[in-house]
């Protein structure tokens, strides 16, 4: 098993419905050796059914840092008000990850995404025409 | 502020309404929503049509063309007024009517073919 060690530093933003929303996830190698390539990252916010994977296609060498980037393209109308959980899991390789394998470390930030609640709409019927 | 941009017609032309709608809110307006068209004269519905809206979000607009119908010579010589209701789940959003938007021309048009003392 390699020894990695997820220390969470979660850093939350507010959003509203339909924003573009960009996570940065940013692993960085706080041992004294690599972290060898094709450690499988799985991100998700499991009460959004979004998720997204990451597989480390290089060492990370000692102090060194790899972000990662997971983008929502628009906040679903489903998520407002609500505060998203975070979820991250690292699994030694994808085979480890398709094969429902143990992962090597599992990390949350609770509350990283904080939807604003939905306004009214407020439709006008502003032209009528006879063509 | 709604603006009737008005026509005249003539019995056995169709009916055809375009509408726009803007959504100035801050939400947006769910597809399924309806638009209930009415061609009324005074308080009498002539004429009746469901339009059925895509969504509309925050800051957006629709616009939507439909053949109401054709107009039939009960209505020659008429000015009638077209109502939109716009529903959401059954509440009333909006209700605009344009007054006087369709003319239709009166059915009868005797010439006189000739005059003769006999």
């Amino acid at each position: 098993m390699i020894p990695i060690a997820l220390d969470l530093s979660c850093v939350g933003a507010t959003k509203n419905v339909g924003d573009y929303v960009k996570i940065r996830i940013t692993i960085t190698n706080q041992t004294s050796s690599n972290i060898p390539e094709g450690i499988f990252v799985f991100m998700n916010f499991p009460e959004g059914g979004v998720w997204a994977t990451y597989e480390l296609p290089y060492p990370i060498l000692p102090g060194a840092d790899v972000p990662i980037h997971m983008i929502i393209e628009s906040v679903p109308t489903e998520w407002a008000g609500k505060s998203m959980k975070f979820n991250v899991v690292v699994y030694e390789n994808n085979e480890t990850y398709e094969n429902d394998g143990a992962p090597i470390v599992t990390g949350s930030c609770p509350n990283l995404l904080t939807i604003g609640d939905v306004g009214e709409p407020v439709p006008e019927i502003t032209k009528m025409e006879v063509i | 502020m709604t603006t009737c941009d008005g026509q005249n017609k003539s019995v056995g032309e169709s009916l055809v309404l375009r509408i726009t709608i803007n959504n100035t809110g801050t939400g947006a307006v769910p597809s399924g929503s309806k638009c209930h068209i009415e061609v009324l004269s005074g308080s009498s519905i002539l004429m009746r049509a469901i339009a059925t809206l895509p969504e509309i979000p925050a800051g957006g607009g629709t616009q939507f063309a439909g053949n109401i119908g054709t107009i039939t010579g009960e209505v020659a010589g008429l000015s009638l007024d077209v109502r939109c209701v716009l529903t959401v789940d059954g509440d009333i959003l909006a209700d605009e009517t344009c007054y006087g938007i369709l003319s239709v021309s009166s059915a009868m048009n005797p010439e006189f073919q000739s005059i003769e003392v006999l």
